[in-house]
């Protein structure tokens, strides 16, 4: 391409980014080799595997990867892709088991990835399966954050802790709620969406849509609690370096994590006043006011967002061409938190997020809409999201964290290594 | 079984019928406040995970796509009817095919418990998108009507894929 991917004008107060990065095949498969195979990728969450042998059969970036604990308690991430001739080797979804074995000629592997079983074995050399070339490939490089498990398939990689730089102080937030940690909710939300997955990338970080999007959401609010006006929708966004971003802000619903509203009743308030009072013990007034009482919409670059609003939603999307993405989305709770607690957060999760919410629909018909726009690229080029480019502080409506995510989008983008 | 018990639940059978396909022709014609009535005070509707086995569900444990009790299912009525709906305005064609009704129990107290074959057609910006899977209904009397005590609509879908969202009533 010869017109550039973003103008970056911080004198001028403005960045465009190029429509067609949205339309692009060639964008898109520039995509795959230089920012789905070279980043750190969620895998999956350690609650999601208690026992030795739970696994969870995953797609990551279009590769079918195997995340499970061994008989030896190690959790690990393998292709799941037989080393023999190329079958899914593990076509169940979840589940807890000693072994897998391949349906197309039995080959059997160990939950620890090594062959088991290599069937008509007379007919092979001797030693045959001893260099470990009949066992599951490892992912090259595997890691976990705060209980957060991330991929990685590039050979050279920096470490996943420098990788996520200032987004590990968010993550701790999310993973410390509890002092008996956090836990993925059992159901997941398995979407796709008719547009770019850079599109939902702005979207899940974007403060500045909420009034006009999520109109029929804030008359909701009001209607179920009689006024908006006690905590208004106010705060900050920060850019947090490597292409990650935050928004934090104040908002005037409920947070099962010790943010009441009058629907909740009395049980509900005696209930997060004890909440609250573990967290100021736990980690000091100043940590649990900010833990309690903002929201955080989070993407950590590229594909995972984490959004600690009026429940917190894990959630992780890759593109299947350039107009189309495939979202996973998980609820995260607190482990062992009160039944009450557990239904409210579930029910305050759905009324906002995911394809039945009151909000994530008319999130989604934008999105489309968007790349439908994006057909006239080639005469209405750019996208604007200047929106407090000069800003000292940037308000949580402004777009500061979309500019994070861009410029790192296209330093990867349009670096000589590729 | 004697003439009168097969009269009794062929009367049955057809008073159920009618309820179902009376709902779809709401719901196809978006009344949907009279689609809301056609629901007991404290009716509730859900759309359960597709990767959660349809018997272990429990909205209290697991995540929904939809649970909502008769205030939000209010809430989601008085939503869909405004403009600022931006899913549905302007508002998807939507055609649904209900069939395979079969009464499940029929309790002491006169509950029934219904499950029906669904598939809902929803058409918008050129695309059709196709929802199949089955109902199960709790239906009540009251007074001499029947109503929707509760209504499950388990997808015969691996996610929504492509469908993105549920923006209508399934
Ligand atoms: S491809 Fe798996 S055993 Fe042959
Ligand atoms: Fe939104």
């Amino acid at each position: 391409m010869n017109t550039p991917y973003i103008i970056d004008d911080q004198e001028g107060g403005r960045f465009k980014v190029a429509r067609n990065t949205f339309t692009s095949q060639e964008v898109f498969e520039q995509e795959r080799d230089r920012i789905f195979q070279n980043c750190w990728l969620y895998l999956g969450h350690e609650s999601e595997l208690s026992k030795p042998g739970d696994f969870v059969a995953r797609s990551v970036a279009g590769q079918n990867l195997l995340f499970v604990k061994g008989r030896d308690g190690v959790i690990r991430a393998l292709f799941n892709v037989c080393p023999h001739r190329g079958a899914t080797v593990c076509r169940e979804k979840k589940g807890n088991s000693k072994s897998f074995q391949c349906m197309y000629h039995g080959w059997v592997f160990k939950n620890t990835g090594e062959i088991a079983h290599l069937s008509g074995e007379p007919a092979y050399e001797d030693n045959f399966k001893d260099d470990g070339n009949c066992d599951l490939r490892h992912v090259p490089h595997f890691d976990q954050y705060a209980g957060f498990y991330f991929v990685a398939f590039k050979k050279e990689i920096e470490p996943l802790a420098d990788y996520l730089a200032g987004a590990k102080e968010y993550l701790d937030i999310v993973a410390n709620q509890s002092a008996a940690g956090m836990e993925i909710i059992g159901g997941t939300q398995e979407y796709s969406i008719g547009a770019n997955w850079k599109l939902l990338v702005e979207n899940s970080v974007d403060g500045y849509h909420a009034e006009a999007t999520h109109a029929t959401y804030l008359d909701y609010l009001m209607n179920t609690n009689g006024s908006l006006t006690a905590t208004r929708l106010a705060g900050k966004g920060h850019d947090l370096g490597n292409g990650h971003a935050v928004i934090e802000y104040s908002a005037p619903w409920g947070r099962p994590i010790a943010q009441w509203i009058p629907m909740w009743g009395e049980t509900g308030k005696a209930e997060l006043d004890r909440v609250y009072a573990e967290l100021v013990e736990r980690l000091g007034e100043d940590k649990a006011k900010q833990m309690a009482t903002l929201n955080r919409n989070m993407i950590i670059f590229p594909n995972l967002v984490i959004n600690d609003i009026m429940a917190i939603t894990v959630r992780t999307f890759y593109p299947t061409a350039p107009n189309e993405m495939m979202v996973n989305g998980f609820a995260l709770g607190v482990i062992d938190e009160s039944d009450w607690r557990r239904e409210y957060r579930l029910s305050n999760f759905l009324e906002f997020i995911g394809p039945g919410g009151f909000a994530t629909p008319d999130d989604v018909e934008a999105l489309e809409q968007c790349q439908r726009g994006f057909q006239s690229a080639a005469n209405v080029p750019w996208n604007d999201i200047s929106k407090g480019m000069k800003a000292k502080t940037p308000s949580f409506d402004d777009e500061v964290q979309m500019r994070a995510f861009w410029r790192e989008w296209n330093r990867r983008m349009t670096s000589e290594e590729g | 079984m004697s003439n009168e018990n097969a009269m009794a639940e062929l009367l049955r059978f057809y008073r159920v019928q009618q309820l179902l396909f009376k709902e779809a022709s709401l719901l196809d014609a978006w009344q949907l406040q009279e689609w809301l009535a056609l629901f007991t005070d404290d009716g509730s509707y859900f759309v359960p995970p597709t990767d959660v086995p349809a018997e272990e569900a429990d909205p209290a444990k697991h995540l929904y796509y939809i649970a909502d009790n008769h205030d939000r299912l209010t809430e989601r009525v008085i939503r869909l009817d405004k403009k600022t709906c931006h899913s549905e305005y302007p508002r998807s064609k939507v055609q649904r095919l209900v069939s395979n009704i079969l009464i499940d129990d029929v309790a002491a107290d006169g509950t029934i418990t219904v499950k029906a074959a669904f598939t809902v057609y929803r058409s918008k910006n050129g695309i059709t998108d196709t929802f199949m899977g089955n109902y199960v209904y709790v239906l009540k009397e009251q007074g001499d009507e029947l109503k929707i005590s509760r209504k499950t609509c388990n997808l015969a879908l691996n996610g929504l894929r492509p469908q993105a969202k549920i923006s209508i009533i399934l």
